[in-house]
């Protein structure tokens, strides 16, 4: 697979296109994860979450050996989620190789792991609000593109509740915290 | 809009680094000093952020589905079915040991016997459908996963009118994983896209198939290549999958109007010789509809006679003989006769009997009339069915176009098998090549055939009826065209005729006056000329006199040659100048009409020429105009000036038609006829017209022929015979 081309994919908006290639690289992962004590479903957890740090890897780093970088991602997930299975579990599964510290890529993880709670706070926001979250600050559409797409008749009014929706989102997000806060 | 939400947005802009710098040094120290403010913005970044990561996350997901997709479908074999009892699709793997098998019912939920030979441990993980069908009639199910099976009437060795069906699916690759069914083939691993099990049932126990199911499993692109593997039970219970065979393909319908179902090289050609429109190429294949000889036979208004019966069905048959004789016993009465080719029309209750003499031609009215949307989502609006087209063409033989036509609810193949013998030679091989492709069929559901079927019938006469029409109605109208030109050129000839008379008889008038008058002789200038004689006849002159004079003057205006004429010592001459017109660039025009008009007679006399020289002797005493008319295909053109001896040249201008109607007819219309004779000329230009088209058409038509009847050749000649046409019609007129 060529490396140069999967990296313009990730960075043109294409990543789809890139996810579906470097999907042959699964196989590979699912029979590591198996082979350590994973299940076919934690593989596929693990590989996506993967794909997602390659690709905010993409936008920074342009000479990125992406299937390498994806494989050792995935590595990597995997030692962390055993050792959290340990933490919580007492599971002892230990891993056949041991992967090398790497503090970039613990911290790309690490910031994956914080947005992964904030997701559950997302969904829990309108369909519609999360449609126009998805369409502006995803695919950085135009509010006026957005608007029409949504079915806005003007563009101020589609910005009013994109606005309220991030009120709305914002606030459950400061709740959660406040909530953990209270826990610790 | 609220505070809050202007704080939001000014958010928004800091974090999609939209702000002034000014702003942005500003809003940090904000941020700087007030933790609130702080927790916002940090809120508000981690939402962004996690809305990108969703819509990764879902991205991550259709990747994966694409992957499996491609995954699944580029591998050595896509499909796979396990095999139940009887056969299956294509496969008719009769296992005879299978229906002996007398085991129990397996209680209300599954009729799969224990320790069966046929189903495994798989068979119990999946979701059983069971339905009842009728086994009279052809029905279609679907089952949960979108599998589509097409069991036809009779399909089970049962005289039971109703059957259990239990069909089971394994499309995903969950699906099939949860099911723990093995991909593999003799120890060879295979990809697989999608198993399926069908059984089938009566009061609880197996029964056999007796005809092919056709089952559509769907996905979402379809590879060539794809094989149906039989599955076999080992003795571990699992599933080894054997006796791979291709899949039947159930055929895609296109728009039919994308297709050409022209003869082979039609289009082609026609486009190369100068006719890409469509419209065009049509109707110009359409034009050579002809009509199929038929004799037209109804139904006999009465019941089978017993023995007819016994002939139809084999056995005397009360309902039979209680009503009058169906079309189906008829066509069987009367139609069952190996050269004779059957329709029926619903609406008048006419059976149409045509001989197989008229099936050395596709007729093209044929190919009219399934050729448009009606017949959309058919056989016939497939690429495959258009590969086949060609054959049927160079098979010349209508029949097999019929069979197709007439059998839309039967895959391809079957009907391919059916055509193999009715053609020989390098067509039968193609079609036996192409009944090995075993190319199925669009779905169609029966009311839907019988209803295109009758379309068709109905149709292709209808579309006969006018095409010959049409056809009839064109070259009538030419033909009378034909013959009233050929009277305009009659009367043309009589009307140059008449003038020179007239000219000849007035200058002759004018000539013995003056040649009377310089004699001193007394003579009536108004004195009707004596009339040509009606023969030349030699005879010497010794004394002078009147009548001698007469004479001499009339040869001499006769020949128009100068002539001296003496009496008493007196002469008189009468003088003839050579004059030669020439037209400059003669052959650029179809027709030149010179016209020398003597101005004090009023009448014109038509030159006649050679290669664009015009001669004429000129009397001096008359003075004359040359007019010049003449045209090709795209223009008129005119000149006139006053006629001087010697050789002239003439230079033509264009003129407009509008311009040669009106304006040179007001120049001319007091010379004798000459506006008769204009109207003539720009009448005969039209008709010229017509004819060279007709002629072109005629030459294409004759051109096109052995393509669009390619076995002409070796049956008959065309009756058209493209060299009798217009233009003989009008040298015949010359003469």
């Amino acid at each position: 697979m060529n490396n140069t081309k999967l990296t313009h994919l990730l960075r043109n908006g294409k990543e789809e296109k890139a996810f579906t290639k470097l999907y042959s690289l699964y196989p590979k992962v699912e029979k590591y994860i198996l082979i350590n004590s994973g299940s076919k479903a934690e593989a596929l957890d693990v590989f996506q979450e993967g794909l997602i740090i390659l690709f905010n890897k993409s936008k920074t780093n342009t000479d990125l050996m992406a299937d390498g970088f994806l494989i050792k991602t995935c590595k990597y997930l995997w030692q962390n989620q055993l050792r959290k299975n340990k933490v919580r579990y007492g599971d002892d599964a230990q891993l056949n190789e041991l992967i090398e510290d790497d503090s970039e890529l613990e911290l790309l993880i690490e910031k994956e792991n914080k947005l992964n709670e904030i997701e559950a706070i997302v969904k829990k926001i309108s369909k519609k609000c999360r449609q126009i979250f998805e369409l502006f600050y995803f695919k950085s559409m135009r509010m006026t593109q957005v608007a029409e797409i949504i079915g806005y008749k003007s563009v101020q009014s589609a910005k009013v509740q994109k606005y309220k929706c991030m009120e709305q989102a914002r606030n459950l997000a400061l709740a959660n915290e406040h909530n953990i806060n209270l826990k610790h | 809009m609220r505070k809050e939400l202007i704080e939001i947005e000014k958010i928004e802009q800091y974090l999609l680094k939209t702000m002034s710098k000014t702003e942005r040094t500003e809003f940090e120290k904000q941020i700087g000093s007030n933790p609130d403010l702080k927790a916002k913005v940090e809120a508000q970044q981690t939402i962004m952020e996690a809305v990108g990561r969703m819509a990764l996350k879902q991205s991550t997901k259709n990747a994966h589905k694409s992957f499996k997709l491609k995954a699944l479908l580029t591998k050595l074999i896509v499909l796979m079915a396990i095999v139940a009892t009887a056969g299956f699709i294509t496969l008719q793997v009769l296992n005879a040991e299978n229906s002996e098998k007398p085991t129990g019912i397996s209680g209300n939920t599954s009729f799969l016997p224990r320790n069966d030979s046929i189903s495994n441990f798989s068979n119990k993980m999946l979701e059983e459908e069971i339905f009842r069908i009728s086994t009279q009639q052809d029905t279609v199910i679907e089952n949960k996963d979108g599998v589509v099976i097409y069991i036809p009437a009779n399909a089970f060795d049962t005289d039971n009118t109703e059957i259990d069906l239990l069909v089971q699916s394994a499309l995903s690759a969950e699906d099939i994983l949860y099911a723990g069914l093995s991909t593999t083939s003799n120890g060879d691993a295979l990809e697989t896209g999608g198993m399926f099990y069908v059984d089938a049932f009566e009061n609880g126990k197996r029964i056999n198939l007796v005809k092919d199911l056709q089952v559509d499993v769907p996905t979402d692109t379809k590879v060539d290549g794809m094989q149906l593997y039989a599955g076999e039970k080992t003795k571990d219970g699992d599933i080894n999958w054997v006796n791979p065979a291709p899949l039947k393909n159930s055929l895609t319908p296109v728009d039919i109007l994308t297709l050409d179902f022209f003869p082979p090289t039609y289009d082609v050609k026609l486009t190369d010789w100068g006719y890409p429109n469509k419209e065009f190429k049509d109707s110009l294949y359409y034009s050579f509809a002809f009509e199929d000889k038929e004799d037209v036979f109804e139904i006999p208004a009465r019941p089978l006679t017993r023995d007819e019966a016994k002939l139809i069905y084999g056995k005397e048959d009360n309902r039979a003989l209680d009503n009058s004789m169906s079309k189906e016993e008829s066509e069987f009465l009367f139609g069952v006769n190996g050269n004779r080719r059957i329709s029926y029309d619903e609406e008048i209750g006419t059976i149409f009997i045509g001989f197989l003499e008229n099936n050395v031609h596709i007729n093209p009215v044929s190919i009219k009339t399934i050729w448009n949307t009606k017949f959309n989502n058919t056989n016939l609006a497939t690429k495959e069915f258009e590969e086949r087209l060609v054959w049927i063409h160079k098979s010349c033989n209508q029949s097999v176009l019929d069979v197709y036509i007439n059998n839309l609810d039967k895959p391809l193949y079957e009907v391919d098998l059916m055509v193999v013998d009715m053609v020989s030679g390098e067509v039968r091989s193609k079609f036996i090549e192409f009944s090995k492709r075993k190319d199925g069929k669009v779905e169609l559901d029966d009311v839907a055939t019988q209803k295109l079927s009758g379309y068709y019938k109905t149709k292709t006469k209808a579309y006969t009826k006018a095409l010959l029409a049409t056809q009839k109605t064109y070259w009538d109208e030419q033909a009378q065209k034909d013959v009233d030109q050929q009277k305009a050129n009659t009367e043309s000839v009589l009307r140059d005729i008449r003038n020179k008379e007239d000219v000849f008889n007035k200058e002759l008038s004018i000539n013995l006056c003056k040649v009377y008058s310089e004699l001193k002789q007394n003579y009536d200038c108004n004195r009707k000329p004596i009339p040509p004689p009606k023969a030349t006849y030699s005879v010497s002159v010794s004394s002078t006199g009147w009548n001698n004079i007469d004479k001499q003057v009339f040869f001499a205006t006769l020949n128009r040659e100068t002539t001296s004429i003496s009496l008493n010592g007196k002469t008189s001459t009468l003088t003839y100048d050579n004059w030669i017109g020439s037209i400059a660039e003669h052959e650029t025009y179809d027709r030149i009409n010179v016209y020398n008009i003597p101005k004090t007679i009023n009448s014109y006399v038509k030159i006649k020429g050679d290669k664009g020289k015009y001669t004429y002797k000129l009397n001096v005493d008359l003075e004359y105009e040359t007019v010049v008319l003449a045209w090709n295909e795209n223009q008129l053109y005119y000149t006139a000036k006053t006629t001087k001896k010697g050789e002239e040249t003439f230079k033509l201008k264009a003129i407009s038609e509008v311009d040669f109607k009106t304006k040179i007819k007001a120049k001319l219309g007091h010379i004798n006829t000459m506006d008769v004779e204009i109207d003539y000329i720009i009448n005969t230009r039209v008709n010229e017209k017509r004819v060279k088209g007709n002629m072109k058409r005629k030459k294409l038509r004759s051109r096109v022929e052995p393509i669009v009847f390619p076995c002409l050749s070796e049956i008959t000649v065309s009756s058209d015979d493209p060299t009798v046409d217009s233009t003989s019609v009008e040298l015949k007129l010359d003469d």
